[in-house]
């Protein structure tokens, strides 16, 4: 595979939020710069029910900082009875996605108990970058863009409304995740030899694991 | 051998006529031919017929009762009669609370497939009666994301209400009910159970996935909650599904072992990306879009150690169980910690008190000092002016003294 190595770092992202926000549209949109029904994968359409794992190599464009930073994104399902099953996947992010609908308040609502578990579920510098998506469909709006931001502002969480349909700001949304990622690292909060920082970085005598052994049945304690 | 056994021949297709009237005396006394008839494919214009069949035995087998023609009573807990089970046509009728999320998953399922790819389409409005009905038959489940992907299978084989009791059937007798209820608490037992299969029969794939931090429930979770049909071709799906009314949940780890079996090689090369990817649905559902009969030939080629499965399900509970324990010690240890907590901050509070006390008893007792001070001054200098008054007064005796005494007084 030319180019397989071709970048600085690795990024663990995961995309958490009720089902139906649009996760894996986001994904989509990211990757492939679409997200009608006809150009979806299958798999991007259907319900994700075991984590989607994707790779992407850097594109010149998206150079964060100047350095080529490869994504790997987890993408989950939403289901409040599949919370178990999802919280085996947290475990070594660097990044965490937390998406809500901006139509359907119920999904906001419930943005304290992902967050909680993001969390308690992640280490400290974990970057978690909140999204209200479906910004397309603002005649539906329920939730306004000011209470969101005072939840991230509450919360210490970079916020920015999103189309996965049209596509803006969703670039932004994985790039700006991407450079705190960063600077974390540039200032030293990240320590990247720590297990659990979901950064790998291409060194001479190999890479530094993204993460330690997989976790045990029930994942956390 | 055709993938839907369209070309079956008529052989095939008399022996399946035979099953369906005589499936109890075909497991009695033909199991081998039977189990053959299965691996090779049900024909499709029989599936109907032959799924129900064997729904039909499995639940009178599993429970005692023939389950035939009516939805069995005892799942039904709506909370009113519960000694007459409501008709799907009255089911339909109910509003389910699991409403809005069903609607969001009903595009979700089986988007490729022209019976459910239009929105305003007949196959979307069926899949969500039958969904919904069921969400509100069986008040333990409700509706789980999974669901969907077995109704469409039985859907494109069948009418919806013959769907919805041959669903009730499946999720009841076919041990579907433990992973599809809200614990979803059946779902790391089964993980557990393929973990330990694929121990034993793949050591150094399990190894390599040790090393990568790949664990089965990353793959294998959707592999158990919609059957496969939500990763593998349909033409395959049905025939896994065929395999799964036969032989029950056994046959999910066949599958799944074949599948790591047949993938070993690659999997041995790839890093984790490389694994997550070869397991992904894209990837499986290539690799076997136009091979599926080789998959099942390994799934019957599969030599599952009932003894190892029932131990690992023994394993894990009791591990499980353990494991309960010891959150409960956590609990307790955590709760007398919280007392503690309480009882140290109450003396806390009552050594913060005794400090200011003691701070009031310092102030006084400094300030009884500075007075004590002041009065030992004052007595000092009151001393002092005694003595000068004295002198005083002894000079001027001394001057009034006779001038004979004051010389012999004066005298060195």
């Amino acid at each position: 595979m030319a180019g397989a190595y071709n970048y600085t770092y690795i990024f663990k992202y995961i995309i958490i939020g009720d089902m139906g926000v649009g996760k894996s549209c986001l994904l989509h949109q990211f990757t492939e710069q679409k997200c009608t029904r006809r150009s979806l994968s299958p798999h991007s359409w259907l319900i994700a029910l075991t984590p989607l794992v994707l790779s992407l190599e850097p594109a010149s464009s998206r150079h964060v900082c100047g350095q080529k930073i490869k994504l790997q994104i987890w993408d989950t399902a939403g289901q409040e009875r599949f919370r178990a099953v999802t919280r085996s996947y947290y475990r070594g992010a660097a990044g965490a996605l937390l998406v809500y609908d901006i139509c359907r308040r119920s999904t906001y609502n419930h943005l304290q108990s992902w967050l909680n578990d993001a969390r308690n579920l992640t280490n400290p510098n974990t970057v978690i970058f909140l999204i209200g998506n479906k910004s397309d469909l603002e005649a539906q709006r329920d939730v306004t863009t000011e209470e969101a931001k005072q939840f991230a502002d509450e919360n210490n969480l970079i916020f920015l409304e999103t189309s996965a349909k049209t596509g803006a700001n969703v670039e932004d949304a994985f790039l700006e995740t991407a450079k705190q990622i960063y600077q974390n690292i540039q200032d030293g909060s990240l320590d990247l030899n720590a297990a659990e920082s979901g950064v790998q970085q291409k060194s001479q005598s190999g890479s530094v694991p993204l993460s330690e052994k997989a976790p045990g049945k029930s994942g956390c304690c | 051998m055709a993938e839907d056994g369209l070309d079956a021949s008529h052989a095939i297709i008399d022996q399946w006529a035979d099953v369906c009237v005589h499936l109890e005396t075909w497991q009695k006394k033909r199991p081998k031919q039977l189990a053959n008839l299965v691996y090779a494919g049900v024909p499709e214009h029989l599936r109907c017929i032959v799924w129900q069949k064997f729904a039909e035995v499995h639940a009178k087998q599993a429970t005692g009762v023939s389950t035939e023609g009516a939805i069995p009573a005892d799942l039904v807990q709506d909370g009113t009669d519960t000694g007459t089970a409501p008709s799907y046509a009255e089911l339909l009728a109910r509003d389910s609370s699991f409403d809005k999320l069903i609607r969001l998953d009903i595009a979700r399922t089986f988007p490729e497939h022209e019976m459910f790819a239009s929105n305003e389409g007949l196959g979307q409005e069926v899949l969500y009666n039958v969904v919904k009905a069921y969400s509100i038959y069986d008040n333990v489940v409700g509706y789980c994301q999974g669901i969907p992907f077995l109704v469409g299978l039985l859907l494109m084989h069948m009418p919806e209400e013959e769907a919805f009791q041959l669903l009730v059937v499946i999720v009841r007798d076919y041990g579907l009910k433990g992973l599809f209820k809200p614990t979803m608490a059946d779902l790391p037992l089964r993980l557990y159970q393929l973990e330990t299969l694929l121990r034993h029969a793949y050591p150094r794939v399990m190894a390599h996935f040790d090393d990568l931090d790949v664990s089965c429930n990353m793959f294998a979770t959707q592999w158990f909650m919609t059957l496969f049909s939500s990763t593998m071709p349909l033409k395959l799906s049905f025939r896994i599904f065929d395999l799964f009314l036969h032989e029950g949940v056994d046959a999910i780890f066949r599958v799944a072992l074949a599948i790591i079996g047949q993938s070993q090689r690659d999997l041995l090369r790839e890093n984790f990306e490389g694994v997550m990817g070869l397991l992904s649905r894209d990837k499986l559902f290539k690799r076997y879009e136009n091979n599926g009969h080789s998959l099942m030939m390994a799934a019957k080629s599969v030599v599952l150690n009932l003894k190892r499965l029932q131990k690992a399900e023994r394993d894990y509970l009791a591990a499980q169980r353990q494991e309960e324990q010891l959150q409960r010690e956590v609990d307790e240890w955590r709760s007398k910690c919280h007392e503690l907590t309480a009882e140290n901050e109450s003396l806390r509070d009552k050594v913060a008190s005794l400090e200011e006390a003691y701070h009031v008893l310092a102030t006084k007792n400094l300030d009884i000092s500075i007075r004590l001070a002041s009065s030992t001054d004052a007595l000092e200098s009151a001393q002092s002016e005694v003595s000068v008054h004295e002198l005083y007064t002894c000079k001027r005796l001394l001057c009034a003294a006779p001038h004979h005494y004051r010389a012999w007084l004066l005298q060195p």
